[in-house]
């Protein structure tokens, strides 16, 4: 009797130490993990509560006070039509994070969905799935973006609610990139010993893939992933050029940080571009961090 | 260098020239300045020549100007761009030209005679002019030059130069060859050309500017205009250089015409090199440009302390304003419009953007034209008068601070354009003036060119902003005429009022300079009232010139190019 | 192999087929045309009509389609609105620039990433790592605008050491070796904001792909033989790791050609990428398409090469 209360017991304790709650375990005792994890929250949650506590609204000029240095009243100084620098970095957070975040998680979840099976099937489907990736790479994406602006202004789509396109939109351009990516390593991993074993123990094919063969590609995604969220940042005020972008007076790093492409602004007013450009910086390596930390806690093959 | 609208692509910055906007016809012109109003122009002059770096000393031959990279249609009726019709104005000669003040003179020809009935143009073309291939100018040539506008196949942007030349429509429609000539285009003799045209205009004598094509050179069967085409990149005129080396999207390099018929120029070679209003400043403070447009105040600022430069600051043939579509029940109001207008900060936009670099504009004249007056409403900022005139209209404000009439809300739908600081400034400020004033003011970005479509060609807007770079010639028939207010005509607020277009008919056919002036004034005066546009501001244009170069004077209707054989290069102490 | 490549290539031209008129269909009902984009107050509506019918732009999209076809055929491309040249001209008389530049930063790039990776892998969580880590971020978390001022002021303006901007000095007639140096010189600043863009993603993947493989089972056994380190690293290690990179390598080729737009911008290098913005705004749809269509080929042949390089990087994969 004893003994099979100490089995169950066993397997309850196996299955608090499910393999999230050891890579849990694992990433917790990751110190520059959990930094990043850190960092990656005060972000968030300084831009969604700093706004409220502000004493500025991110729309109030002050033309009096133009490109102000930093001071007490506005601790990283005014813009060119006076408003407050801090107050709109923290508003243009809320944008740029989620934009960054959302775009990148549609990009990887195609992404590697895609590349896994188009990689393990091989043949036909693979083919296939490979012309897919082929046509959505060459497509001419300049026109359609044209197009969908214009259409989203046609049935007059408020222009924040616009933003929430953005984010799909970049979401789809970078998806082919990674597919291909995963694609190739699969191609050589379903190659190796573990996926032969694997396939003589009879397993199924979406368990080999999710469960054996993506998990090893693992470390591809999170690179890319921290690239993306760079990218997607910066993209969305390049899709501004195009009418796609969050629309002024409202703020978000990417078209904050292109003041600098203003010269005199570039040298002269580094309050209004320094800010913003730290920001992303901030949040991808936070991301790159807890990104490794990830990989490295959910590596099956490292002991503990 | 005329930026007026520089164009900032957030990611993808470039600076273009977005101009919505005509080009001044043919730049070039000799004369003094009479009666242009002095006070517009600003010289500032170099005050440390001694500090001009030895790259530029060492250049004693070349004289390097910096511009946005032209086309490479090096051909008088297909340049399109201000900096193609730069390329163009040195290599080649007009019949007329056009001094600072923005006066018709003589160039290739030596005089003219209009018609009783201002239908009639005769031309007589001074003897003796060559082409760089040693052969002489003749009326043959202007002949050919402005049947080629006329040819069906032709698809350049001059069309409107030649539209009302009698014969025009014959022969542009018979593509089967059988129209040998334009009806309205007379040879009399080697050195005397007749137009004839179906209306008097008193612009059309501007429509003589551009540049003349040696037949001999050009010449090509009806209908096969593709050999112009060809020849873009070979260009053959009269002028005072020739090119000797084009490199697409860097320069441009010219070499003087030894026996140019104005005098030989002084200067051996030219080079236009592409420069980017970015690093302009660094470019021409190491010394490596000796002309360029400088845009922003700031850096003007940087240029005067370098030392060497002079800098020509005046303001430019072009307006910015803001358009409403007068078929919205709305903006039929001229009160409404009117309470805009002075609920509008225009004069803190103007200093916030241009920094004492520009001026509120209150008609669509520039002020540098003969046309200009300024004894109209200047519209001061007055929220009270503004307030004012909304209740008057109807518009009554309720507790959540908006107005409302017949239990609509007052809401503007703003579309305007993306990448550009200029707009970035002002939707700020009229969101927070216009808010003020109980008006909803939502604003919305696109690319400039689906704007433009918007506008232009649905006319589906509410509101909209751009800007008009002007011709010499005051006429503003080809903007605010009923005719215009068509799809893809340029009125496209669809303002048609009797009064102005009894004054604009009467502009147009008299031919005495100063009843026009008289007649544009009241025109102005009509236009300020009834406000067919909100209008905003006047820019100005800044041009760098080194001190070591002579002979440049840029004003508002004369470049760089203007007399370019009397340009020379001295040594600066 | 050699059918394998036979096959895509034939695969390829229904692709391009199908792209074409995507191309097409897309561009037809994009905003704006050549003729909208016009705004001048002496080009009047009428003009504007006239033209319209002159560029064939009322005419049928099928009828269009087939102009289009036939200039492609014609080894033209049609004419392009803005320059009144054939397209093909335009793009051959930019793209190269563009593309020397991009193959220089290819090249150093591929040259200083692998190495950098690899020891980063190798040194996981050292010194060496962190720097260059961070060093990557920074990279990529920066517009490349941002160097590219900063490079003029240090370089061209402060120290003089390199021009301000250009491809060659102004008015220059050199050829040969001289041309040669002059480029060289012009290049470097631009040359060094491009690579820092595509350094860091290059190192990254090669770093995580190396980490992924040296705790293979296989690098464990080479070691347990006793091959050097070295030999173990870069002769059975890296081969492997190199998957990624090498798709990475395949999808830069059309980013050759596309040219650099905000770097060719600040250094006014004559490329291709200020002119595709600039078809942009002048709606000039017959170049934006010749330039689509040609990335469109050389995506499709980056990818199929980077397929058969994963082959020859590691045997086992087999290509079917």
């Amino acid at each position: 009797m004893q003994t099979v209360r100490s089995v169950e017991a066993k397997i309850r304790e196996e299955k608090i130490l499910g393999p999230w709650q050891l890579a849990w375990i694992r990433l917790k005792r990751n110190k520059l993990a959990m930094l990043g994890l850190y960092i990656l929250i005060f972000m968030v949650l300084l831009s969604v509560f700093g706004p409220m506590i502000s004493p500025y609204n991110m729309e109030t000029l002050d033309l009096s006070n133009i490109s102000a240095p930093p001071s007490l009243s506005h601790p990283l100084g005014t813009d060119e039509v006076g408003r407050d620098v801090l107050t709109r970095v923290m508003y243009a957070g809320r944008i740029s994070l989620s934009v960054g975040i959302v775009a990148v998680l549609i990009s990887v979840l195609i992404g590697s969905i895609v590349g896994a099976i188009s990689g393990y099937y091989g043949g036909i489907i693979d083919a296939v799935l490979m012309r897919i990736v082929d046509i959505f790479m060459c497509f001419p994406f300049l026109p359609l973006l044209l197009m969908v602006a214009a259409v989203m202004s046609d049935y007059k789509i408020h222009p924040n609610y616009r933003i929430y396109v953005v984010m799909f939109i970049i979401g789809i351009l970078s998806w082919p990139g990674l597919s291909r990516i995963i694609r190739g390593q699969i191609l050589s991993l379903r190659e190796q010993e573990f996926i032969q074993a694997a396939e003589a123990l009879g397993l199924r094919d979406r368990r080999k893939i999710f469960r054996h063969l993506l998990p090893n590609t693992f470390s591809s995604i999170i690179v890319s992933a921290t690239l993306e969220v760079a990218g997607a940042i910066l993209t969305e005020s390049a899709l501004s050029y195009l009418g796609l972008g969050v629309t002024p007076p409202t703020p978000s790093w990417g078209n904050m940080v292109n003041a600098v492409t203003d010269a005199y602004v570039f040298q002269f007013y580094p309050w209004r571009w320094v800010p913003p450009g730290i920001c992303i910086f901030i949040t991808v390596m936070a991301i790159n961090l807890l990104g490794d930390g990830l990989r490295d806690a959910l590596d099956p093959k490292l002991k503990h | 260098m005329k930026k007026i609208l520089s164009v900032f692509l957030g990611i993808l910055i470039m600076v273009g020239t977005f101009s919505s906007c005509s080009k001044p016809s043919s730049n070039q012109g000799s004369s003094d300045n009479k009666s242009l109003n002095k006070s517009q122009i600003e010289i500032i002059q170099a005050t440390n020549p001694e500090k001009l770096p030895q790259v530029a000393r060492d250049r004693k031959d070349t004289l390097i100007v910096g511009t946005t990279a032209p086309n490479g249609t090096f051909n008088p009726i297909y340049s399109g761009s201000l900096y193609d019709s730069w390329v163009c104005s040195l290599i080649f000669d007009g019949l007329i030209s056009n001094d600072a003040e923005g006066n018709p003179i003589p160039n290739v020809a030596e005089k003219w005679d209009i018609s009783e009935d201002g239908k009639t143009y005769t031309f007589y073309i001074k003897k003796g002019i060559k082409f760089h291939d040693g052969k002489e100018l003749t009326a043959e040539d202007v002949a050919f030059t402005f049947t080629a506008i006329c040819d069906p196949n032709y698809d350049g942007p001059r069309t409107d130069a030649v539209m009302y030349l009698e014969g025009y429509e014959e022969y542009n429609k018979d593509k089967e060859n059988k129209v040998k000539e334009v009806k309205g285009i007379k040879v009399i003799d080697p050195y005397t050309i007749q137009f004839t045209l179906t209306e008097a205009q008193a612009p059309a004598i501007w429509n003589f500017g551009y540049g003349i094509l040696p037949k001999h050179y050009y010449v090509f069967e009806k209908g096969n205009i593709k050999k112009l085409k060809d020849l873009f990149l070979k260009p053959m005129g009269s002028g005072a250089y020739t090119l000797k080396n084009y490199k697409p999207g860097a320069e441009v390099v010219f070499e003087k015409n030894p026996n140019y018929w104005k005098g030989e120029p002084k200067i051996k070679t030219i080079v236009m090199k592409v420069t980017n209003a970015n690093t302009v400043v660094q470019e021409l403070t190491s010394g490596n440009v000796d002309i360029d447009a400088v845009g922003k105040p700031e850096m003007v600022e940087l240029i005067k302390q370098a030392g060497f430069f002079n800098i020509y600051s005046y303001p430019s043939n072009s307006y910015g304003y803001i358009g409403l579509n007068l078929r919205d029940e709305r903006f039929k109001d001229k009160r409404v419009r009117q309470a805009l207008m002075y609920g509008l900060d225009r004069k803190g936009f103007i200093n916030a953007y241009y920094k004492g670099n520009g001026q509120v504009c209150n008609a669509p004249v520039s002020p540098v034209s003969w046309a200009y007056t300024d004894e109209i409403n200047q519209y001061e900022y007055n929220p009270d008068l503004a307030n004012k005139l909304l209740d008057e209209a109807g518009w009554v404000k309720k507790e959540d601070g908006f107005r409302y009439k017949d239990g609509k809300k007052f809401i503007i739908h703003w579309m305007t354009y993306t990448g550009s600081k200029y707009v970035e400034s002002l939707i700020p400020i009229v969101k927070d003036n216009w808010g003020k004033l109980g008006i909803e003011v939502v604003p919305e970005l696109m690319e400039f060119g689906t704007l433009v479509e918007k506008v232009y060609d649905k006319r589906e807007f509410e509101m909209y902003n751009m800007a008009w770079s002007l011709s010499i010639d005051p006429d503003p028939s080809g903007i605010f005429s009923k005719a215009q207010d068509v799809p893809g005509g340029n009125n496209s607020v669809g303002w048609v009022n009797e009064e102005s277009e009894k004054l604009m008919k009467q502009g147009l056919t008299e031919f005495n300079q100063e009843k026009r002036k008289e007649i544009y004034k009241q025109w102005n005066k009509l236009a300020n009232e009834e406000l067919p546009y909100l209008f905003l501001s006047y820019n100005k244009d800044n041009v760098a010139v080194s001190c070591r170069v002579k002979g440049v004077n840029p004003s508002p209707y004369i470049d760089w190019t203007y007399d370019i054989q009397n340009v020379e290069i001295v040594d600066v102490k | 192999m050699r059918q394998y490549i036979t096959r895509r290539l034939l695969e390829m031209i229904p692709v391009l087929i199908g792209i074409s008129i995507l191309i097409f269909v897309i561009f037809q009902l994009a905003p704006g045309d050549a003729v909208s984009a016009i705004v001048d107050p002496k080009t009047s509506a009428e003009t504007k009509a006239k033209l319209r019918e002159q560029l064939h732009l009322n005419e049928p999209i099928l009828v269009q389609y087939k102009y289009w076809v036939m200039d492609i055929l014609k080894g033209q491309w049609g004419e392009s609105f803005y320059y009144k040249q054939p397209v093909s001209r335009v793009i051959n008389s930019f793209i190269w620039n563009s593309f020397y530049l991009s193959l220089a930063s290819f090249l150093l790039s591929a040259i200083l990433s692998i190495p950098i990776g690899v020891l980063s892998a190798t040194k996981q969580y050292s010194k060496f790592d962190y720097i260059f880590t961070i060093f990557a971020l920074i990279g990529i978390s920066m517009p490349s605008f941002f160097f590219g001022l900063l490079l003029i002021k240090w370089f061209a303006v402060d120290l003089k050491l390199f021009p301000v901007s250009g491809m060659t000095n102004p008015g220059s007639t050199a050829t040969g070796f001289a041309l040669f140096k002059e480029v060289m010189h012009h290049m470097a600043l631009p040359l060094i904001v491009l690579t820092l863009g595509s350094l860091a993603g290059l190192m990254r993947y090669t770093r995580s792909s190396m980490l992924e493989v040296i705790r293979q089972d296989y690098i464990r056994t080479a070691r347990a033989k006793g091959l050097r380190e070295k030999v173990v690293i870069y002769k059975h290690a890296l081969r492997n790791a190199l998957i990624p990179v090498v798709t990475i390598f395949g999808m830069s080729l059309p980013g050759l050609f596309s040219g650099a737009i905000i770097t060719e911008q600040i250094f006014n290098w004559p490329g291709i990428g200020p002119i595709e913005l600039q078809a942009v705004n002048t709606r000039d749809y017959p170049l934006l398409m010749g330039i689509n269509m040609l990335l469109a080929l050389l995506t499709l042949l980056g990818n199929l090469i980077a397929d058969v390089t994963y082959a020859l990087v590691d045997p086992r994969i087999r290509l079917k």
